[in-house]
């Protein structure tokens, strides 16, 4: 593969992999970096120009991390991003266990709905939040039913921050966060009962946001002027066509 | 300076990549060595699988 050719080639150059590092992350991207260790002249009394040259090179996490394991090499994250975007626990939330199991998808919604919280300084989960999870998850049939109606993530993160803002806080590290409101599970379930489903997805989260009264998710929709009752039809549509 | 580097840094394993069938994207689990703390990382589906294959049979790979 392309990384075994990329590690052929750092070896025909005298140099090996020393480290990789996730050192960055900015709006919703990671970046990293790898650390090229080039073989001293005691190695390689050939080139002993090389001798203790590093050299770094920006490249995608996924890309370090492919390289990394091949190489053997340790793999290292910023203190920083590791603080800002890691969590201590990665389990579902109590709100999400006991009756229908979530989707991994629906999981996904939730660790993206979590950094999502940390963009707009949250320390509870709201729906307006999960709306914007499931917008930066967008392959769900949910998130294809809201593309239709013209709802992406980024005006939608604009009509957060312009309803609702910007806060101070952050959400708990020991758990993925649980929706504020506690009657949100129950919507979610009944949306999944009425279906005949036995576990959550994003659907289901969906249409309990349409249902939750006066819910923030709701005034993100009225406020990209989407009209909710054709939302609603849409995807029942589109899960009933998809059957 | 190397010291100095390695204060900012904290070493990690990769625990293993979660996967949905349906979904063109994946997560990648990377583990602090030394605590009980994840960071998951949205990458695509070539690149997870790049990884996924040298994880197999050689560590601890875990697909759900």
């Amino acid at each position: 593969m392309t990384h075994d050719l990329l590690l052929a080639g750092f070896a025909q150059l005298d140099a090996s992999v020393e480290r990789v590092v996730v050192s960055d992350f900015q709006g919703d991207t990671f970046y990293g970096r790898i650390h090229l260790r080039h073989v001293g002249p005691s190695e390689k009394p050939e080139r002993p120009e090389r001798d203790g040259l590093n050299t770094v090179l920006d490249a995608r996490p996924s890309d370090c991390i492919a390289l990394a394991v091949r190489a053997g090499a340790p793999v290292y994250v910023a203190a920083a991003v590791m603080e800002r975007c890691g969590t201590d626990m990665l389990t579902t939330p109590a709100s999400l266990q006991g009756g229908f199991p979530p989707t991994e998808r629906a999981q996904t919604v939730l660790v993206l709905t979590r950094q999502e919280m940390v963009r707009f300084g949250r320390d509870e989960l709201t729906s307006d939040l999960l709306l914007l999870g499931i917008l930066a998850e967008g392959k769900s049939r949910a998130a294809r039913v809201l593309a239709g109606a013209g709802v992406h993530a980024a005006p939608g993160r604009v009509a957060v921050a312009v309803l609702a803002g910007f806060g101070d806080k952050r959400p708990p590290d020991d758990r993925l966060p649980e929706p504020a409101n506690p009657a949100f599970r129950a919507l979610a379930e009944d949306a999944a009962r009425e279906l005949g489903d036995r576990f959550i997805g994003t659907e289901h989260l969906l249409l309990a946001m349409l249902a939750e009264d006066e819910g923030p998710a709701r005034r993100v929709l009225d406020h990209l002027k989407v009209d909710t009752t054709s939302l609603r039809q849409h995807l029942l549509n589109a899960l009933r066509t998809e059957e | 300076m190397e010291s100095e580097l390695d204060a900012a840094l904290e070493e990690v394993t990769v625990e293993g990549i979660r996967m949905n069938l349906l979904a063109p994207t994946r997560v990648v689990l990377l583990k602090a060595v030394k605590r009980e703390r994840y960071l998951p990382v949205i990458i695509g589906v070539p690149e997870a699988d790049a990884i996924a294959i040298k994880l197999q049979g050689t560590r601890r790979f875990r697909a759900r």
